[in-house]
């Protein structure tokens, strides 16, 4: 298994510089609106496009029928690339984290408790995208899987924003939405959610096990 | 001691294809080659034998043990190389190592090094950089580098220059030399297999035709080259096929000696692979 994710680790460290630069132009960008939703935003987001192209390069390469000659089980060749992701979430997470202490020790109007609510809830949005585009990647390929992360990010939208907006015709529900998004949540409902995405990565990961060990080469 | 590879029955289906009660034995310290046309089922019966897909029925059992249930096992000592490149482009041989050195547990560093030194692959030159020929070399490298006790390898040697292809097989003959290894050999190229391999397995339409050892083969097998008239004199049950042509005929057949010593005065040459696969099924 650590085999596989050394592999991964290499495909994107080809573009360290690339992601080193977008990480630093969002950080930038972040600290300059005062904003470390925007930032949890983009990282999360780099962490799954890293993720996705771990997949494109296989495909590419025809890793399968290779990798799977190896003494690596089809199991533990699926558990890397969750692994891999869950990893990058993490140290996506630790990144916004401190750079919330930072904005917030250089802009007193920040309040600390409600950005950090605001940098948990993204990873969390984008875990459960991930949930979805994964195993689709495993049975249909990364194109298909593709087409499901864009299709969950649309859906997430439409269902937050947009069945507000239905609710309540005057908008006053999708602006207590938005408003509510930088607000502090109790942390219950934030540890909450944060399990029940990791539970749904959980039930991500064994559908793409099942799809995986069915598939043939 | 055990065969390296054991194949009882094996059957694999398809909607326009199968592969069809496939039974054959490769002995340890041995090379086998498959042969056939394309679409005969050879990469299916490679597939199988990897655990790239499953059967419909009969039995796998690589270096005695069977192929369910110890798959993790037997792929330990079980060195593979497929027709093509399957690490990234931008991998050097340094990278591979990285990788490797984490999926196989007796993998020898030194001696990845040492075998891409000797086929002379740059260690941390990305493989986009590579030679069909070289990213063959370091694909047999890679497999060899966690000494394996099998090696199968798919195709491994198509569209590589003839000094790349010998470079290949001195070291295949290397590394069955001390009678503990074995290698089976997928491929088009006849002359190769007719250089290394002490066994030939010959598959066509999904079937075995002949699994058997090379100083037999070239005693059954025989290319009878005589007039039209010759072929009514051969007994129908031992032409495996005949082309024509505007000088005569050639019929491949399986009891060269026996006709031989009844015709003397024919031209009975002992059949090529290519022949074999060339002549083998084509119209009486």
């Amino acid at each position: 298994m650590l085999g596989f994710m050394m592999k991964d680790f290499l495909y994107f460290r080809r573009n360290t510089r690339l992601f080193a630069l977008m990480v630093v132009l969002y950080l930038v960008f972040g600290f300059s609106m005062s904003n470390v939703a925007a930032i949890s935003g983009m990282l999360s987001m780099l962490g799954l496009i890293v993720v996705l192209n771990c997949f494109t390069a296989d495909e590419a390469a025809h890793w399968d029928e290779y990798g799977l000659s190896l003494p690596v089980s089809r199991k533990n060749a699926v558990r890397a690339r969750y692994l891999l992701g869950l990893l990058l979430m993490l140290v996506s997470l630790v990144l916004v984290l401190i750079s919330a202490v930072i904005l917030c020790s250089l802009n007193s109007s920040l309040v600390l408790s409600e950005e950090v609510s605001a940098c948990i809830l993204t990873p969390v949005l984008l875990l459960l995208i991930s949930s979805a585009s994964m195993p689709l990647c495993y049975k249909y390929g990364v194109e298909k899987g593709r087409v499901a992360m864009m299709a969950m990010i649309m859906v997430i939208f439409l269902l937050i924003f947009g069945g507000a907006t239905l609710l309540s015709r005057d908008g006053s529900v999708s602006r207590a939405i938005s408003q509510a998004s930088g607000d502090e949540l109790p942390a219950p409902i934030l540890l909450c959610t944060a399990l029940i995405s990791l539970a749904l990565y959980y039930v991500s990961y064994r559908f793409s096990l099942r799809f995986y060990i069915n598939r043939e080469f | 001691m055990n065969d390296a590879i054991q194949l009882e029955n094996l059957t694999k289906r398809y909607p326009n294809f199968s592969l069809d009660n496939v039974s054959l034995s490769l002995p340890r310290g041995c090379i086998m080659g498959l042969i056939g046309k394309n679409g005969a089922g050879k990469t299916t019966t490679l597939k199988l034998l990897l655990g790239l897909r499953r059967p419909d029925g009969g039995k796998i059992t690589l270096l005695g043990l069977p192929l369910e249930g110890h798959e993790a096992e037997i792929k330990s000592r079980l060195g593979v190389a497929l027709d093509d490149n399957r690490f990234s482009e931008a991998f050097s041989p340094k990278d591979v190592n990285r990788i490797l050195r984490l999926v196989h547990s007796r993998w020898d560093e030194t001696y990845f090094r040492s075998l891409a030194d000797r086929f002379g692959l740059p260690w941390t030159m990305p493989l986009k950089k590579y030679s069909r020929g070289m990213k063959m070399k370091l694909s047999l490298s890679a497999a060899l580098a966690h000494r394996p006790e099998l090696l199968i390898m798919d195709e491994a040697t198509s569209g590589l220059d003839p000094v790349a292809r010998d470079e290949i097989l001195d070291m295949l003959q290397e590394f069955i030399s001390d009678g503990g290894h074995s290698v089976l050999l997928s491929s088009h190229i006849t002359d190769d297999l007719e250089r290394v391999c002490d066994y030939i397995s010959f598959l066509d339409k999904g079937r075995l035709v002949f699994s058997e050892d090379r100083e037999r083969l070239r005693e059954r097998y025989g290319v009878v080259r005589a007039g039209q008239s010759a072929l009514a004199a051969l007994p129908k049950d031992h032409i495996l096929g005949v082309k024509q042509g505007s000088l005569g005929m050639e019929a491949l057949v399986d009891n060269r000696m026996e006709l031989t010593a009844a015709h003397p005065d024919w031209v009975i040459d002992p059949a090529s692979l290519a022949e074999i696969m060339v002549l083998y099924g084509r119209e009486k």
